[in-house]
């Protein structure tokens, strides 16, 4: 199912600049038809490139167009896989505590899919720490969209600050989501 | 209010429930574990320090302390085994006082793994649905695998499909584009599809040829109901057929056709259709007949006609060849003609001549000598040319030969006639200056006793018999004119034909100077004549006696005389004019001729005009009058540059 990635961020190109432009990306990227099957493993690079392209196009900067790719991930998976969404939680505090539970399960299940490594710590009534596993830097953009979309899905406030970015001990991207 | 329950299990039970269990104490040491968890890994043992056998998969934590374990305490986790290759446990932590406990199960990949983990049913616990899920997932993968397969076979019967469907909208492209007409029909002969050119060939539209057959379309009087059968025959046993037929078109004419047909069968042998080609045969036809036409014109010629391989070896000759040789076509065919046919009076020359002209691949002409089968000499006339293909390369080589042995004979003939005639006329000229001197000598003898009988009677003679004495006197000089115009004629020979440039202008003015005019006759030259190569003395024998002729008969008070030059591309056309009497029409012609003086005087010999005739033909010219009585006469003289 994290084809649905690959096809959030599709939709979003194609709803938001037209379908020429998607094609235009996708042949610069190079990007094969399977890009869009569901058993497509998730690819950072992948992702990251494929907004530099469409940034490169409309000459918008590549953390605003990685924003709205992440929050396209958030309202798809609400729209497409409604059942997981509620199965993991009624409100946003609960949904991202599950959120590292959810992606191991997936990774047993699917263990040539290498899901998002989430990680949830210092949970307190009103705040948590997100952490999020990857040694590249353009993904906390992807983050921040995912989380403001599921903030507009939850219908919730929140404030998230940045705890830390990745270096080279620790590939971590950590938020700090405050209600 | 909700009642709290405090459960207590012994390691029996607790056994029962969790048999993976592992419970660390607070330094994260093994202090107890399940019965099955030894058996897929037997090196863990009370005692031994956690972290040792275990990594934290995830959430991923790069060592396992007690902060780690009390952070991810609400969490799946997933631990690795640092012992036992691919062992991956699945399950949480729980605190339990100081301790921790890990309650999970390892997670099995497939159902033969439960064996190589060396595990059994019994090992797991009644609620834990790991083997159902491993059963199910066992099913799924045979579905995904059969389906997998499904879609393979699918995917190849689409790509030959669409193989298929390219080759077909190729051929259809190859049968609709092809110049032959092509035609489909169903096994009962009802035509389904048919091509352009069959249309365009026919002259019918599709919709008058659709459910047709093609013998209802292309059945005419003219068609050969043999080669009509054979097809029928072969078309209803389902096999392929080739045959040459006319094929009807719809305004009644037919064209010739080599038609082919060939059954389309199904997978289980039935036919399913047939194609047929139908190729337009008209060119081929006509060349045939065209061929069939040389063949019987070389066949039937009055001349020898030979045909030679590149190689120079017979390969056919017509029965005129075989009447003039003497030799059949069977002793001829292989062999080389000119050793056959060539013998000692076959000259080098052009035995040379011809070999060398094959040999170069040109067309040769020439007269030689053959033998016969019985060795009869005769002449032949060849003309042959070497024959070669569109790649330019001699494949044959032909020749025409004519029997010249008649011709030859008829030339030695004439070359001894012409021989004598030459001798003849030597004789004759010989004879004519014999005669003529001859016949000079009495005349100058009577002349001279004529003298003297006037020279020894003067006073004496009466003035009849001096008056009969000069009568005697001008006959003496015409004929005297008239041997001398004799001998002259005689003499003017082709030899003669001295070739020096003559300028006749200058020729014609002196001519003017010395012959004598009448006062009332005025002679003049329009134009100034040319220069042309010829011989002086013929030249102004020729217009001396023009000019002389056309002086003395004037019969005007004023007589005019007048020469001129009109040049051409190739010649000069001289003209005398005149304005004496004329010439009758009826006389025109014969002036020329010997002898013949149409004119009163005393002095005309009848020899003139036919010298100048003479000259003229000698010179290969041409000489013509115009003339009306009482107005003049202009003779025209061409003469070549």
């Amino acid at each position: 199912m994290y084809g649905f990635v690959n096809n959030a961020i599709k939709d979003y190109v194609v709803s938001t600049f037209g379908q020429p432009l998607w094609s235009k990306v996708k042949m610069e990227c190079a990007l094969k038809p399977s890009f869009l099957d569901a058993e497509q493993p998730y690819n950072e690079e992948l992702i990251l490139a494929t907004a530099k392209a469409v940034s490169n196009h409309i000459q918008i900067p590549i953390s605003d167009i990685l924003r709205g790719f992440g929050e396209r991930i958030s309202l798809t998976l609400s729209e497409k896989y409604k059942f997981l969404m509620e199965s993991r939680g009624e409100n946003l505090k609960d949904y991202l505590v599950n959120l590292p539970n959810f992606h191991n399960r997936i990774m047993l299940i699917y263990p040539e899919l290498t899901p998002p490594e989430f990680r949830i710590s210092n949970v307190a009534p009103n705040s948590l720490y997100l952490h999020y596993t990857s040694d590249k830097s353009g993904m906390k953009d992807l983050l921040i969209g995912y989380i403001d979309g599921l903030v507009k899905i939850f219908n919730e406030t929140v404030f998230v600050e940045t705890v830390e970015s990745p270096h080279e001990s620790r590939p971590q991207e950590v938020f700090k989501i405050n209600w | 209010m909700n009642k709290s329950h405090t459960f207590n299990f012994n390691s029996e039970n607790f056994n029962r429930i969790f048999p993976f269990y592992i419970l660390l104490n607070e330094h994260l040491e093994v202090e107890s574990l399940g019965n099955s968890i030894q058996k897929v890994d037997d090196t863990l043992k009370k005692g031994g320090y956690f972290p040792d056998y275990f990594s934290l998969v995830r959430p991923h934590s790069e060592n396992i302390s007690q902060e780690i374990l009390v952070d991810n305490l609400s969490q799946l986790v997933i631990l690795e085994s640092k012992k036992q290759s691919d062992l991956i446990l699945r399950g949480q932590f729980e605190p339990m006082e100081n301790n921790f406990l890990f309650v999970g199960s390892p997670w099995l990949m497939s159902v033969e793994e439960i064996k190589t983990r060396k595990l059994s049913i019994f090992d797991f616990a009644n609620h834990d649905p790991l083997l159902d899920l491993l059963q199910i997932l066992k099913t799924q993968e045979t579905t995904t695998q059969e389906l997998k397969e499904l879609l393979r076979v699918n995917n190849e019967q689409k790509n030959a499909l669409k193989t298929d469907r390219e080759e077909l909208n190729k051929l259809s492209v190859v049968a609709s584009a092809n110049e032959n007409a092509i035609v489909f029909t169903h096994p009962n002969a009802q035509i389904f599809w048919c091509n352009d050119a069959y249309l365009r060939l026919t002259g019918f539209s599709r919709e008058e040829i659709m459910g047709r057959t093609p013998i209802e379309v292309g059945l005419t009087e003219s068609t050969d109901r043999d080669a009509l059968q054979k097809m029928i025959d072969l078309f209803y046993t389902g096999e392929s057929f080739d045959v040459e037929i006319t094929h009807g078109r719809k305004d009644g004419s037919y064209f010739w056709t080599r038609t082919k047909g060939q059954p389309i069968y199904d997978d289980n042998g039935n036919v399913l259709q047939y194609f047929a080609m139908i190729e337009d045969m008209t060119e081929v036809k006509e060349k045939e007949e065209q061929l069939v036409l040389l063949s019987l014109i070389a066949e039937k010629n009055i001349n020898s006609v030979i045909i030679c391989d590149k190689e120079g070896q017979i390969e056919w000759v017509n029965s005129s060849f075989e009447q003039m040789s003497g030799y059949t076509k069977e002793e001829l065919i292989g062999q080389k003609p000119g050793i056959l046919l060539q013998g000692p009076d076959s000259h080098p020359e052009t035995v040379a001549y011809l070999s060398d002209q094959i040999k170069k691949g040109e067309p040769f002409n020439c007269e030689i000598v053959n033998y016969s089968k019985s060795n009869k000499k005769y002449w032949v006339k060849i003309q042959g040319q070497a024959l070669y293909n569109n790649w330019g390369e001699i494949v044959r080589f032909f020749a025409i030969e004519e029997d010249i042995t008649d011709k030859k004979l008829l030339e030695s003939q004439k070359e001894v006639l012409l021989k004598s005639l030459a001798k003849s006329n030597k004789e004759l000229e010989d004879y004519a200056q014999i005669v003529s001197h001859d016949l000079k000598s009495p005349l100058r003898s009577i002349n001279s006793l004529v003298a003297w009988i006037k020279e020894d009677n003067e006073g004496a003679l009466t003035e009849q018999t001096t008056q009969y004495l000069n009568m005697i006197e001008d006959k003496l000089e015409k004929m005297d004119h008239l041997i001398q115009g004799v001998l002259t004629y005689s003499k003017i020979d082709k030899t003669d034909i001295a070739k020096e440039n003559v300028n006749i202008h200058e020729v014609v003015s002196n001519i003017i100077s010395i012959i004598h005019i009448p006062q009332h006759t005025k002679v003049e030259i329009k134009n100034t004549l040319p220069v042309l190569k010829a011989d002086r003395f013929r030249i102004q024998q020729l217009f001396q006696n023009l000019i002389s002729n056309a002086v003395n008969y004037i019969d005007k008070e004023e007589g005019l005389v007048s020469i001129d030059v009109v040049e051409a591309k190739d010649c000069f056309i001289f003209s005398v004019r005149d304005n004496g009497p004329g010439i009758a029409e009826e006389n025109q012609e014969k002036i020329f001729k010997i002898f013949q003086s149409f004119s009163k005087s005393e002095k005309s010999t009848g020899l003139g005009l036919s010298i100048v005739k003479k000259i003229v033909d000698n010179y290969g010219g041409k000489i013509w009058i115009e003339s009306e009585l009482g107005s003049g006469t202009v003779f025209y003289i061409k003469l070549y540059k």
